[in-house]
């Protein structure tokens, strides 16, 4: 997986400069020239909901891997060019027909509860992630095509497929495939939810429901991935992990020092703490899929391309993004997060139109105007369902969508905003009953296009939900994916994702809108805090306090 | 009288309300000296209960209170600091208010009301929680409560109305101040229970405390003052000793105020004219003949009534076994004390309450026993008027909507208000009156409205709860005149309630008395009050206070 | 018995209004909304619950558990909900009591320095009153945070070991209730003021400050404490934005993590738990109540 340099520099650059122009505006910015020093605990609050069970295994949501970053560890990592890199695994091979990889252990690393890291330690857990009764949903989905784990020796796990998975390392460096003790495993669920064990430079000691989980140093950690700062423990004593769902309370609470990192900041306390010497920004977009408005192309009006097109040519989203984020997040025009090496991307297709939108319409034969100014073909309105979860869209991201609104309502889209409580949405969705959404995905990787995007991906899980939004059936763009996922050929894989998203944009199937935001905030006196390159979650194994 | 003069001086003493609009009393001027027993005597508005709680700078919140001179025990209460108005209030003066259920704290106990001011005034006693407790119990034992230790310890809604009036005397008088202020002491009080009380003080102004009483009852004033004051609209009208004012006073209102108790005034003798002795003569006398023939058949009658309240352990029986019989033209006086049943057997003729045994007869057809449907039709037959005419109207109704809405239903729309008209002209009311409404009423009126209101059907028997206890001596004596003049023209049946034996005297034929819900005694009325033969009747008899001079009763003075 | 009543309709009501909300309440031990977990996964889940079977069989199941006092376990949480509602009490009864006494206190210092008469000191505490009980809990939060804590630095906003980190959440419950009370409380104070007996009380040369403290508080604090059971109720309730802007664990807080994702028996489980202590808290002040009245003791004269 040779990475491409163009995006994903920028990654690794923005997270620095950020850091750096930050701690530049101010007047004396801190010299971090006395080196790391030993001690101290560091408290993160986060507004994201607490998670149900601590093994990623379960379920698989982010705030799970937020979490899981501090003490489960996984075997391989990404590095901020968005190259696949060793971790728990040494190094890797794969079979010219792609059906059998074999990944060759790093030596002597042993879980805190020392079980050592072995190849039927893999193997137990990728049957973990695969039983029912664990009910896994992202691990699992992941591994969908691993027939089977064997352990060649001690320290070789051989990785049987059936089908090629040009994913497979991708998958496999998210936190939601770690890699946990089996015996850990063994103790059942219950116990395994509350604190489970793994190769990380935290341990879980005590989880406090609605509280926070103390984490504790592992002086024994030795598995460090590639491109960490340093090898060895941390330098922190032990991290307190809060939950402080109101964004308003958690900035408080970094301001008055009770916190020392928050995650979760909206835009407008992002612009608050620019004007501030005590604090330091960290953005670290989610990979996967960017935040992006899906037309449903399966059902009226939108199964019309002409007047998805008009759509997307009605609403001015760059002055939407500007105004409402304030500067603290740039508009995007592909599928694909800006970490994401593979992203392709064509400004051209979303160009602020008004007039052509209105053309387009004409030709779609909505040509007529009711009373209200909304356009009419055959007596009935071109209404747009619009469901949108509280749960996932911040405040400015609702009045973005609000905003858009009006933009198409004057070119004559109704467009009905239904502001849903979580669960709701998820019915509302699993029962079509929507024209337009904005659901964001979290994979590292450009094989969440095939999750997406492939045709496949309209029929629902065995749950109701389904992925592909867009309701894209398009046997080309189903060639392309299912190529790209077959190819063990770096160069020709990206290519052939670069094709498949050019067809998605081209087919007007999204209005892409900007990288999913993940913005951190931290105090001065936190340093070499990291986000990982894989989900781009924040690692304080080399953090340490002044 | 000691020779630094009177206890309590007031000369030209000026309250008013309001920033100085509405005068509720205008240069009264009046003393009490030591050891004598002075009584403000008025009806409602005379301003006599504000006189005398300016006497202890108390007059009311917003009141103007300017007098030439307003002294006790020598201080000037109108200039005196705080300190010292409490230094006399309740160690000059005490206060003793009408109705001890309200004018004791019900949230503390009798003790602690007691006690306090022993220990405002830090009198002997006071000194310690222990030492006010053995001397709240000997103020108790003083005011005739027995049992004080127990009953010190209750609160004044478990000791029975006559003990809560003591006990609050007590409270008046436990820092043994020189004068005692009694307003209205006995009122919402049993006849036998008012006597108690009036013993009380009558003991406590032989034993040196000087008294200001004020009422409205001249019975009661008769058995303990040496001198009367008599009020009306914030002035004082007449004044000198009892003898004298009891007998009629100088001013004519005095005299109208004497002539106005009917105790003693025989049925018909109008309450409420100008005296004139050539045509004081009964109309009618009391062995039944009348101007208006009546038949001997009972309009209303009962047989065997009972009554009970509850279940189990809380039931209490109302009525036993009542037995009676009101003819057309005919007044039945239903006496008894609060708590006799008294309202419950008026409830049960009128059919608003079921009996538990027995029955009520109307016109002959059965009345109580049938469904409501079925008596419906001859509920106009029977009309009730009540004592409360504060609350008998719908507040936002006018007069002309309350006679108009007790009207037959078969009175033609056009008919109503001229038949309104005629309705309040039967009571002596002007039509004037017809659009306002009843709450700007005076009380008399308002009683004339309900009694209006109660013929608008056209009964024939009328069930009268205490039609007049709640209002002036004067007022009510006009709307007895009214009453027995309507019936006398009509021909209707009374059953006339109340615990006030001399208006019960008055106004009926025959009486009957009631007793812990039994008819104890009935007959003539006459015959009733002078040779009773059940014990009870005896006793409530005794107790009735009356006025020097009252004809033929001299040999039941108890 | 009719406790009895109340609980059983709670659950009942809870019981089908959960069921009708849109939301597949088997994804709550899925991992959430949205889950993609595997088609036995997702069969056994729906065994295990039983969602299986027809509604009125769920219902039967359901109280049936429920007069077994077992209230099941948490689909999300994989604890019973016994568990989670002891670990989660604790919290929003410390708030709501505190909050009860200051609410109090609050209203008590205020009816009392009206009472002198003053008219601005009325009219004043009047609007003070009005406007108190008016305050949404959020908004109340937000400013207290703002001003005492950002700016003042006097209280810690989200500290939750610590007994300042109480103050905060504590009066933003408390001030709309004192509102409330020292409304009610105003009105009884000056109707006892202006009662017969206080009228005895000075005669007999009490002060004023005797005569309120002595006489009228006791009367003033009647309503209010009648008032005092549904004001614990509302506590409740507003504990879930408190619990939730000042980070603190409770009941509102799993409340509204149970509602999000559908998780059935621990919504169930809260919702009787706050029915119970509603109860309870009735008798409780119907005890009090008696205690401070004697008017009302069973048994009176």
């Amino acid at each position: 997986m040779r990475p491409q340099l163009s995006r994903s520099s920028a990654v690794l650059a923005t997270a620095v400069i950020s850091a750096l122009a930050l701690s530049a505006c101010s007047s004396d910015p801190e010299p971090a020239a006395t080196g790391p020093t030993e001690g101290g605990t560091l408290t993160y609050a986060s507004g994201d909901a607490e998670p149900t069970c601590l093994d990623p295994h379960v379920g698989g949501n982010y705030p799970q891997a937020l979490l899981a970053t501090q003490f489960l560890e996984s075997l391989v990592s990404r590095d901020a060019d968005g190259a696949i890199i060793p971790w728990l695994a040494d190094s890797w091979t794969v079979s010219d027909d792609g059906l059998t990889w074999e990944f060759a252990l790093a030596d002597g690393v042993t879980f805190t509860d020392g079980t050592p890291l072995d190849a039927d330690a893999v193997a137990a857990n990728i049957a973990h992630l695969q039983d029912p009764a664990t009910q896994s949903s992202t691990g699992y989905l992941a591994v969908e095509k691993v027939t089977s784990v064997e352990a060649v020796d001690d320290l070789t796990a051989r990785f049987t497929l059936s089908e090629p998975d040009s994913a497979l390392l991708e998958s496999l460096s998210q936190p939601w495939l770690a890699i946990e003790s089996p015996a850990g495993l063994e103790r059942g669920i219950e116990e395994n939810c509350e604190s489970p064990i793994g190769t990380g430079p935290f341990v879980v000691e005590s989880w406090t429901k609605q509280d926070r989980v103390t984490l504790v140093r592992n002086d024994d950690y030795t598995s460090a991935p590639a491109d960490a700062g340093h090898d060895g423990s941390a330098y922190l004593d032990g991290i307190e992990w809060r939950f402080i769902p109101d964004s308003a309370s958690r900035y408080a609470a970094l301001q008055s020092g009770e916190v020392d990192v928050i995650d979760n900041v909206q835009p407008d306390v992002l612009v608050q703490a620019e004007g501030s010497d005590s604090l330091v920004e960290l953005d670290a977009p989610r990979p996967g899929a960017t935040n992006r408005l899906e037309l449903n192309s399966g059902t009226a009006p939108f199964d019309d391309v002409n007047v998805r097109e008009a759509f997307i040519r009605s609403v001015n989203v760059d002055d939407a993004v500007s105004s409402l984020f304030q500067g603290t997040a740039e508009r995007s025009s592909s599928p694909l997060a800006s970490v994401e090496p593979a992203a392709y991307s064509d400004e051209s297709l979303f160009s602020f139109d008004p007039e052509a939108a209105g053309d387009l319409l004409d030709e779609a034969g909505w040509s007529e105007t009711d009373a209200d100014g909304f356009r009419t073909k055959d007596g009935e309105r071109l209404t747009l369902t619009f469901p949108v979860s509280t749960n996932q869209s911040i405040p400015a991201e609702i009045s973005l969508f609000e905003q858009l609104q009006a933009n198409a309502a004057e070119v004559g889209f109704d467009v009905q905003l239904e502001l849903l409580d979580l669960a709701s949405w998820y019915e509302a969705l699993g029962a079509n009953e929507y024209d337009l959404v904005s659901a964001p995905y979290t994979k590292v990787g450009p094989d969440v296009l095939r999750i997406l995007y492939h045709s496949d991906g309209i029929t629902p899980a065995p749950s109701g939900y389904f992925a592909n939004h867009a309701q894209v059936d398009d046997p080309a763009i189903d060639t392309l994916l299912d190529e790209a996922s077959a190819t063990v050929d770096d160069a020709e894989r990206t290519s052939l994702y670069e094709e498949a998203q050019a067809d998605v944009l081209e087919g007007f199937y999204i209005l892409p809108l900007y990288d999913q935001q993940n913005h951190f905030l931290l105090s001065t006196d936190v340093h070499d805090a990291r986000a990982l390159g894989t989900v781009s979650t924040p690692s304080f194994a080399d953090a340490w306090l002044s | 009288m000691t020779a630094a003069g009177p206890l309590l001086r007031i000369d030209g003493l000026d309250v008013s309300f309001d920033g100085g609009r509405t005068r509720v009393v205008r240069g009264v001027s009046l003393s009490v000296s030591e050891g004598e027993c002075v009584a403000i005597v008025g009806e409602s508005g005379s301003g006599k209960s504000v006189t005398a709680r300016s006497v202890l700078g108390l007059a009311g919140t917003g009141a103007t209170v300017t007098a030439d001179r307003l002294e006790l025990a020598g201080v000037d209460v109108l200039t005196a600091d705080e300190r010292a108005l409490r230094r006399l209030r309740g160690g000059e003066a005490g206060l003793v208010s009408q109705d001890a259920l309200v004018s004791l704290d019900p949230l503390r106990r009798i003790a602690a009301e007691v006690g306090d001011p022993l220990r405002l005034h830090r009198r002997a006693g006071g000194a310690t929680r222990s030492d006010r407790t053995i001397a709240v119990e000997e103020l108790l034992e003083r005011v005739g409560i027995p049992r004080p230790e127990l009953r010190a310890r209750q609160y004044p809604h478990e000791l029975s109305g006559g003990l809560r009036q003591r006990a609050l005397i007590a409270s008046a008088i436990a820092a043994s101040p020189r004068l005692l202020i009694a307003d209205e002491p006995t009122t919402a009080l049993d006849m036998t229970v008012q006597a108690g009380i009036l013993r009380l003080l009558g003991d406590l102004r032989d034993a040196g405390s000087s008294l200001l009483l004020i009422s409205h009852d001249l019975g009661v004033v008769s058995r303990l003052a040496d001198r009367v004051i008599v009020m009306r609209a914030g002035e004082v009208v007449d004044q000198g000793t009892a003898e004298t004012m009891l007998a009629g006073g100088r001013h004519p209102y005095t005299t109208a105020l004497v002539r106005a108790v009917p105790a003693g005034v025989p049925r018909g003798t109008p309450l409420s004219a100008p005296p004139s002795p050539a045509i004081a003569q009964p109309t009618s006398d009391r062995d039944g003949s009348t101007t208006v023939a009546t038949s001997p058949w009972p309009l209303i009658e009962a047989d065997g009534l009972a009554k009970t309240f509850g279940r189990g352990d809380d039931a209490t029986v109302a009525v036993r076994a009542a037995d009676l019989a009101v003819a057309a033209g005919e007044t039945l006086g239903i006496v008894g004390e609060s708590g006799s049943g008294k309202t419950t057997l008026a409830r049960l003729l009128l059919a608003l309450a079921t009996p538990d045994r027995g029955e009520v007869r109307l016109d002959g057809e059965p009345w109580s026993g049938v469904s409501e449907r079925r008596r419906r039709s001859r509920r106009r037959l029977v009309g009730s008027v009540a004592q409360d005419t504060s609350s008998a109207f719908d507040p936002r109704a006018s007069v002309a909507g309350v006679l108009i809405d007790a009207l037959p239903s078969e009175t033609v729309a056009s008919a109503r208000r001229s038949t309104a008209t005629r309705l309040l002209a039967d009571v002596a009311l002007g039509p004037e009156l017809l659009d306002r409404s009843p709450s700007t009423l005076s009380g008399g009126q308002r009683q004339r409205v309900a009694i209006a209101r109660a013929l608008a059907a056209g009964p024939r028997v009328l069930v009268l709860d205490e039609p007049v206890s709640a209002l002036d001596a004067t007022v009510a004596a006009g709307v007895l005149d009214l009453l027995d003049d309507l019936q006398r023209r009509r021909g209707l049946a009374y059953v006339f309630i109340s615990h006030d034996l001399g208006v019960v005297r008055h106004m009926s034929d025959r009486v009957a008395v009631m007793h812990e819900g039994e008819i104890v005694e009935t007959g003539p009325v006459e015959t009733v009050f002078r040779a009773p033969r059940h014990p009870y009747t005896r006793r409530l008899l005794a107790d009735v206070p009356r006025l020097p001079g009252q004809d033929g009763e001299a040999g039941q003075d108890g | 018995m009719r406790a009895f009543i109340v609980l059983w309709a709670s659950a009942t009501l809870v019981f089908f209004i959960t069921r009708l909300v849109p939301g597949d309440p088997a994804e709550a031990a899925l991992g959430g909304p949205g889950s993609q977990a595997s088609e036995e996964a997702v069969e056994a889940v729906r065994r295990q619950f039983g969602f299986d079977q027809p509604l009125v069989v769920q219902y039967g199941i359901a109280m049936l558990s429920l007069l077994r006092l077992d209230l099941g376990s948490s689909y999300a949480l994989r604890q019973p909900v016994a568990t989670i509602l002891l670990d989660a009490v604790p919290g929003t009864l410390v708030l709501a009591v505190l909050a009860l006494l200051v609410a109090w206190i609050l209203a008590i210092g205020l009816t009392l320095a009206q009472s002198q008469g003053s008219r601005i000191a009325a009219r004043i505490g009047d609007t003070l009153e009005i406007v108190a009980s008016a305050l949404p809990h959020f908004w109340l939060a937000t400013i207290l945070i703002a001003v005492f804590s950002t700016a003042l630095s006097w209280f810690p906003p989200v500290s939750t070991g610590t007994p300042t980190g109480l103050v905060l959440p504590v009066v933003t419950l408390a001030v709309p209730i004192a509102g409330f009370l020292a409304q009610v409380m105003r009105g009884s104070l000056q109707e006892a003021l202006d009662a017969p007996f206080a009228t005895s009380a000075l005669a007999r040369g009490e002060t004023r400050v005797g005569l309120r403290v002595r006489h009228a508080l006791r009367h003033a604090a009647l309503p209010a404490l009648g008032l005092s059971a549904w004001a614990f109720g509302y506590l409740i309730g507003g504990a879930v934005v408190v619990e939730t802007i000042f980070a603190r664990p409770g009941l509102g807080r799993t409340l509204l993590s149970a509602i999000t994702v559908r998780d059935i028996p621990v919504v169930t489980g809260v919702v009787l738990v706050s029915a119970l202590v509603y109860v309870i808290l009735t008798l409780v002040t119907d005890a009090v109540t008696r205690l401070v009245d004697p008017r009302t003791a069973v048994g009176g004269r």
